[in-house]
């Protein structure tokens, strides 16, 4: 055989796909998580992709001339005819999970490994990352603050999966994946017999893993998080029953599996209610009361339950942000009609802007965008004072504003206000701008305020939302923004960019003279999963900083 | 091959005497015949048959609640006290439900006796009574097959075997322990309609330890070893299972040295070719995964039968080819990974296949 030997790299989309080679007599060549490099010689070989409790497998040959390849295995459509695939092997599809993209400025997580003091031996510890490398090895421990019967190491971690040995000197290390957000709170695989040092653990937002736990790994844990992956994306129960009393059995070791199956539970088409009581009963005790995302679950499932029950009522104000973009959304709707699920102080409020994509994980941007370099409420004050020509009520149906009776008072004074005319179709067809308006400005939380002052300020801040949306050059914008160099200091926000586009297809609807659809707004908000004076301030810091740019490039609208 | 110093005790258990907290199963004592029939095997194990201790005693009426512990620890005295002219490796199979202990930091694994019950775990502790084999020194090699669940159990505790509290570290030197279980701890292992055996059930440990014993892949002497087995085990898993994944066997070999298995070249898997459009000018070459020629498959005349020519010294039968212009035959590969090069006028068409899986079609 020739000493030639070949690159291949190997990559499935998922990173907690584990691949492995093997030649021809089975020999694991290699393997690892998410993507695998290898060099090889030339000969027939296999490669195994396992993602969750799928498996595939392919084969492919290397020959003695080969050349260096790389192949993409995303696809696993290879690059190259040496490569040959059986066309008439059954061979199943590779998964393709779209995985998060590597963003710089993410927050860590801060996992908090702790051992029981009592264990004769500690282990060698070792964390790997998804890609198989070494990021960690110690076998020193410090005393922990928190008990003491434990001994602890504390790592910061960038969002991810990664694998985690520990290796007692015997055969056989034990090895569990551990799959952190990108949230800075992840408490996902935690176990203990002592409950009390488990919960106040995750309360303080780490993450503990007791060796009572870990003398053996449960593979099908692994199995389940591919799982729970597909179907939270697909909002679809994909398991089998037995994958669910499983669940429902190991949630009392981890709690992470307690979490998914009360989602899933959610996701059937009739939802055994009496089976979410007693989970979400018992990761209350596992969990405690301020579990963000137990208190979403709760949340919906008082919204199926119709005989109330008083150990479900939400008393609590959510402090932290849950770990399931699921639980986050639930949380955002609750927010929307009860601004008060957040608590004042919580990181909840400043995070809205900075969700970052759609994963399962709520993740979120680290560094808080930059306020805009221009005093919004004077620009504010000077667009209301601009002429404003479009009719009113297209900027407040364009929000497809809700009905809400029992505030006719202050119908009244807006229909006095805008002098008449201009609100007619809005009252006629009962858009209640008072509701949405009262949450977009807290002009509300001014007593010494006026009422007629109070709804002034809010037809003005109608009348700039109507500006901005259809009067801002919207395509030119965003044709700016994309020349802008890197390191301007103009940052926009994840949502802010959202919004451009959003604002840009609003503006094509308005020239075109169309009506915008009255359920554009809820849609809308909907599709953010953002409260809505967040959408509203970043509307108009949006407008604020499009308007610099303008004025920057000397195109400023002359309206404004 | 006769290997006077083996000896074996074979233990599976399908009814339990508490139904509803031990359903009844389907594959034990099939299952232990399998391998009683492999261990008998001149190829296979080839241990004596008076060498091998069968629990409960072949065709004999098992009576409700039985086998016990005691028969167990009955039969594993008598082996021990048995005048061995040589011991040489000792084989422990379990077949039935069992455990492991959630709070032990080892892989000790136990059966439920059958008169085990919600308040009374009578267990027989397989693990145990291979390390005590093992750190007594008692045999050379010892090979344990624990084909049940692995629960892994808080509130039951594995019983301690009453054997002497003996230890011989310098006999225990060199003693070679192969472990194979039906799951790793906490996992449950399974048994099912195997297609393989006409639809008959079988536990799924059983039946891949059988077939890797008979076809794994052999070390550089041309043996069957326990890390080929363990290889083959976790390649053919997953297409054992199916569409129903099921956990893996856990496998645990020796900490010095290896034990041989097979001595004889290892079976051949039947490899199924379905050729489309055979021409009397067709030639089939099959490589193996260093791409060097195993045999050639061509028709020949006035026969018109297909005529296999091996490269090597492996052969067989001629494949039959079937009627028509569509071929399907069958050849023995051993296991492995294989190029299959249909060249016919010139043309040639490539296909990568592993021995004993689909059917290949060119």
């Amino acid at each position: 055989m020739s000493d030639f030997k070949s690159k291949v790299s190997i990559r499935v989309q998922d990173d907690i796909g584990i691949i492995s080679i093997l030649d021809g007599k089975f020999n694991t060549l290699d393997s690892g998580f998410g993507q695998l490099n290898y060099e090889l010689p030339a000969g027939i070989y296999k490669a195994i992709c396992q993602v969750g409790n799928k498996t595939s497998h392919k084969f492919f040959s290397i020959k003695k001339n080969g050349q260096n390849k790389k192949i993409n295995f995303d696809s696993i459509s290879l690059d190259d005819d040496d490569m040959i695939f059986s066309e008439g092997i059954n061979v199943v599809d590779w998964i393709k999970i779209p995985t998060i993209q590597p963003i710089e400025e993410i927050t860590t997580t801060e996992l908090l490994i702790c051992f029981n003091k009592s264990d004769a031996i500690l282990p060698l510890l070792s964390i790997w990352s998804a890609c198989n490398k070494l990021i960690l090895e110690c076998s020193s421990f410090e005393e922990s603050y928190e008990s003491e019967s434990l001994s602890f190491i504390k790592i910061k971690l960038s969002a991810g999966n990664y694998l985690i040995k520990y290796d007692y000197g015997t055969s056989h290390a034990v090895s569990r994946p551990v799959f952190l957000p990108i949230n800075g709170y992840g408490a996902l695989f935690l176990a203990n017999s002592d409950l009390l040092i488990t919960r106040s653990i995750l309360l303080n937002s780490t993450l503990i893993l007791s060796t009572s736990n870990l003398k053996y790994l449960p593979p099908y844990w692994f199995k389940l998080n591919g799982l729970m992956r597909d179907s939270l994306r697909k909002q679809k129960n994909l398991s089998a029953k037995h994958e669910r009393i499983m669940m429902l059995n190991e949630k009392f070791e981890n709690p992470m599996l307690g979490l998914y199956i009360a989602c899933l539970l959610f996701f059937d088409k009739i939802i055994n209610l009496k089976l979410l009581r007693t989970v979400l009963s018992n990761l209350t005790y596992y969990l405690g009361t301020d579990s963000a995302d137990l208190i979403a679950l709760k949340l919906a499932f008082n919204r199926h339950e119709p005989n109330k029950d008083k150990k479900f009522e939400i008393s609590n104000a959510v402090t932290a942000p849950p770990l399931l973009s699921y639980s986050w959304k639930i949380l955002i709707e609750e927010a929307n009609k009860n601004p008060k699920i957040f608590a004042d102080n919580s990181i909840c409020w400043d995070i809205q802007d900075r969700i970052i994509d759609n994963e399962i994980w709520l993740t979120w941007l680290s560094i808080e965008v930059p306020p805009p370099s221009v005093d919004i409420k004077q620009n504010i004050g000077e667009l209301v004072q601009t002429s404003f020509n479009a009719p009113l009520v297209h900027a407040i149906e364009s929000f497809g504003l809700i009905p809400l009776e029992g505030l006719f008072s202050e119908f009244h004074s807006i229909k006095r206000l805008s002098e008449g005319k201009m609100f007619t179709r809005v009252i006629d067809t009962a858009l209640p701008q008072i509701n949405f308006l009262e949450t977009t400005v807290r002009i509300d939380d001014e007593p010494k305020t006026s009422s007629s002052n109070k709804m002034s300020k809010k037809v003005d801040l109608g009348k700039t939302l109507g500006i901005f949306l259809k009067k801002l050059p919207w395509d030119e914008i965003i044709y700016l923004f994309e020349k802008l160099p890197k390191n301007s200091d103009i940052v926009l926000s994840p949502l802010q960019e959202k919004l451009l586009s959003i604002m840009a297809h609003l503006k094509d609807i308005d020239n075109r003279e169309k009506e915008i659809p009255k359920d554009y707004w809820p849609k809308l908000r909907k599709s953010l999963v953002v409260t809505e004076p967040y959408i509203i301030d970043n509307i108009i810091s949006l407008a604020a900083i499009a308007k610099n740019l303008l004025a920057s490039s000397n195109k400023g609208n002359s309206n404004l | 091959m006769n290997r006077p110093g083996d000896h074996a005790i074979l233990i599976g258990i399908d009814k339990y005497a508490s139904d509803s907290m031990f359903p009844s199963l389907q594959s034990p004592a099939k299952d232990m015949s399998r391998f009683k029939k492999w261990l008998m095997s001149s190829d296979g194990g080839g241990v004596e048959q008076s060498n091998i201790y069968q629990i409960p005693k072949p065709n004999t009426v098992v009576p409700k609640g039985v086998p016990t512990m005691q028969d167990f620890q009955d039969v594993f005295s008598e082996l021990l006290e048995k005048p061995a002219v040589t011991r040489e490796r000792l084989y422990l199979y379990f077949s039935g439900h069992g455990f492991s202990q959630r709070l032990e930091n080892s892989q000790s694994t136990s059966l439920y006796a059958a008169n085990a019950s919600h308040y009374s775990r009578y267990n027989i502790a397989g693990t145990e009574y291979a390390n005590w084999t093992k750190n007594t020194g008692t045999f050379k090699e010892i090979v344990l097959v624990m084909d049940c669940c692995r629960d892994a159990e808080v509130i039951t505790t594995i019983t301690p075997p009453p054997l002497p509290s003996l230890q011989d570290p310098d006999a225990a030197f060199g003693v070679k322990l192969f472990c194979i279980y039906g799951a790793p701890k906490g996992g449950k292992a399974q048994e099912r309609p195997i297609k393989e055996l006409g639809n008959d059930v079988s536990s799924l440990l059983t039946h891949i330890f059988i077939k890797a014993l008979e076809h794994a892949p052999t070390d550089i002497n041309g043996h069957i070893n326990g890390y080929g087995i363990k290889k083959f085990i976790e390649d053919q898993w997953n297409d054992l299972c199916g569409d129903s994944p099921a956990d893996p066997p856990a496998v645990f070999l020796p900490e010095v040295g290896d034990i041989i298995f097979r001595r004889s070249a290892p079976k051949p898997l039947k490899q199924i070719f379905q050729i489309l459009n055979w021409a009397d000018t067709s030639q089939l070459l099959i490589k193996d995964n260093n791409e060097n020629p195993i045999c050639t498959i061509k028709l020949q005349a006035p026969e018109n039968q297909l005529e296999i020519v091996w490269q090597s010294q492996q052969s067989a039968d001629s494949p039959v080819k079937t009627e028509g212009v569509n071929s399907t035959f069958s050849i023995p590969l051993n296991a492995g990974l294989y190029r299959a090069v249909l060249k016919t006028k010139g043309k040639q068409k490539s296909v990568l296949f592993q021995s004993g899986g689909e059917n290949v079609r060119l």
